[in-house]
């Protein structure tokens, strides 16, 4: 049975960047730091302090898990974090929510072209 | 030193935050490279700490060890928290405000029932007359033993005496005459074998008593004058199976039995007669005398021949 997540959407950008790097692989905190970053093309970083206060939250609503392992070389002070299957769902129903948008504002922009004689 | 800072701006997180994400901030500030980058983590940090105090307040405590359970050691047990809920500081504010007001209304309850008492009628109460001790006096027959005996508590505290309210003084028995046969017969040396067993009495709709005829009350009857204050004259009368009382230039008022000796004024609030046991001897079956007590005040009358 299909889940409904409407009523989790929209997403604040900062959230949507952060279940958008998590989708790939699961990553530590810098790491999704320079994936949003990547993702926007460097128009949109995100600093520490709003990133662990969204992760702090998605953490809470159960759509990303907080993963106990680590690789043996990485700095014991990192933690990685994984996309749950409900993050997933979120991100899933965001995107179709967002491609909706910009259907309908590519259909709006294309009416509003001058037509040519 | 900016490290400092950044550390010292982690440390004021709230401790659920920084238990679970300082230490990888620092890694991150540790990543940074020049000073311009150092200060908008540092920038950033306090942002995040202001936005942490001040909207996250659900994200103050942290709940993962609270919510998995101490096994139980040997005979001890052991509590954990299920519910993160934790009241505001303004719903704490007016549950202490709420507690205050009902302990308040409470106190003025109890203190207004000592205050005011109720006045509760009980049915019936089984007098056993066999227990009745006589005072000292009575069988002496000397009036000083009577004066000398403590002022009892007005009956209205127990009992209140207005003809309304005065169904259950009527409802006890009126065993003073039988008072005197006894002690007459005591005195003759006899067995005191002839006490009526008292048994519950039902007031009629007039509030009298119905059982006081079976006792002679005429034995109080009389005129009894008070030596101080002006020779104050007391008439005691029986009328309609009741003792009636009438002081000089005052209407005449009902006398409600308590006791054996005792009778409380109706109409008038913390007043009562108490006569004194007859003698017995030679025949009179008298009250010599008898004892007014209003309102703290006490006179003693004697019975005019």
């Amino acid at each position: 049975m299909k889940e409904d997540f409407t009523s989790a959407l929209p997403l604040s950008p900062a959230a949507l960047h952060i279940l958008l790097s998590l989708a790939g692989e699961d990553l530590h905190g810098y790491a999704i730091m320079q994936e949003v970053a990547r993702q926007s093309e460097g128009m949109y970083k995100l600093g520490p302090g709003t990133l662990y206060d969204n992760l702090q939250k998605l953490i809470r609503r159960e759509w990303v898990e907080e993963l106990g392992r680590r690789p043996a070389d990485d700095d014991p002070r990192r933690r990685y974090y994984r996309l749950t299957s409900v993050g997933r769902g979120v991100l899933t129903a965001e995107t179709a929510r967002l491609a909706e948008v910009v259907r309908e504002a590519r259909v709006r922009l294309q009416i509003g072209k001058p037509r040519r004689a | 030193m900016l490290r400092s800072l950044y550390r010292c701006a982690l440390h004021l997180h709230p401790p659920a935050f920084r238990r679970r994400f300082a230490d990888e901030m620092l890694s991150i500030f540790d990543q940074a490279h020049g000073t311009s980058s150092a200060l908008k983590l540092l920038l950033d940090a306090l942002f995040s700490l202001s936005r942490q105090w001040t909207l996250r307040p659900e994200f103050w405590h942290d709940l993962s060890p609270a919510a998995s359970p101490q096994p139980a050691s040997d005979g001890i047990p052991s509590f954990y928290t299920i519910s993160p809920f934790r009241p505001r500081s303004a719903a704490v504010m007016n549950g202490l405000v709420l507690s205050l007001a009902i302990f308040c209304m409470t106190c003025f309850a109890i203190r207004y029932s000592w205050i005011h008492v109720l006045h509760v009628r009980i049915p019936e109460v089984q007098f056993e007359r066999s227990s009745w001790i006589p005072p000292k006096g009575a069988i002496s027959g000397t009036s000083p033993a009577l004066k000398q005996t403590p002022i009892p508590p007005p009956p209205e505290k127990r009992i209140p005496a207005s003809d309304s309210a005065t169904p259950a003084l009527s409802q006890v028995p009126p065993p003073a005459a039988a008072a005197p046969q006894r002690h007459a017969a005591r005195a003759a040396g006899q067995p005191d074998t002839a006490r009526p067993q008292y048994k519950p009495h039902v007031s009629n709709q007039q509030g009298r008593t119905t059982s006081a005829a079976e006792l002679p009350l005429q034995s109080y009857e009389g005129t009894y004058v008070v030596d101080s204050p002006a020779k104050l004259r007391i008439v005691i009368t029986v009328e309609d199976e009741n003792l009636m009382m009438s002081m000089s230039g005052q209407a005449r008022l009902t006398l409600a039995q308590i006791s054996e000796t005792k009778f409380a004024v109706q109409g008038i609030e913390n007043c009562w007669i108490e006569f004194a046991p007859a003698s017995g001897t030679m025949g009179d079956e008298t009250a010599p005398e008898l004892q007014l007590s209003c309102n703290g005040q006490r006179y003693t009358a004697r019975r005019q021949p």
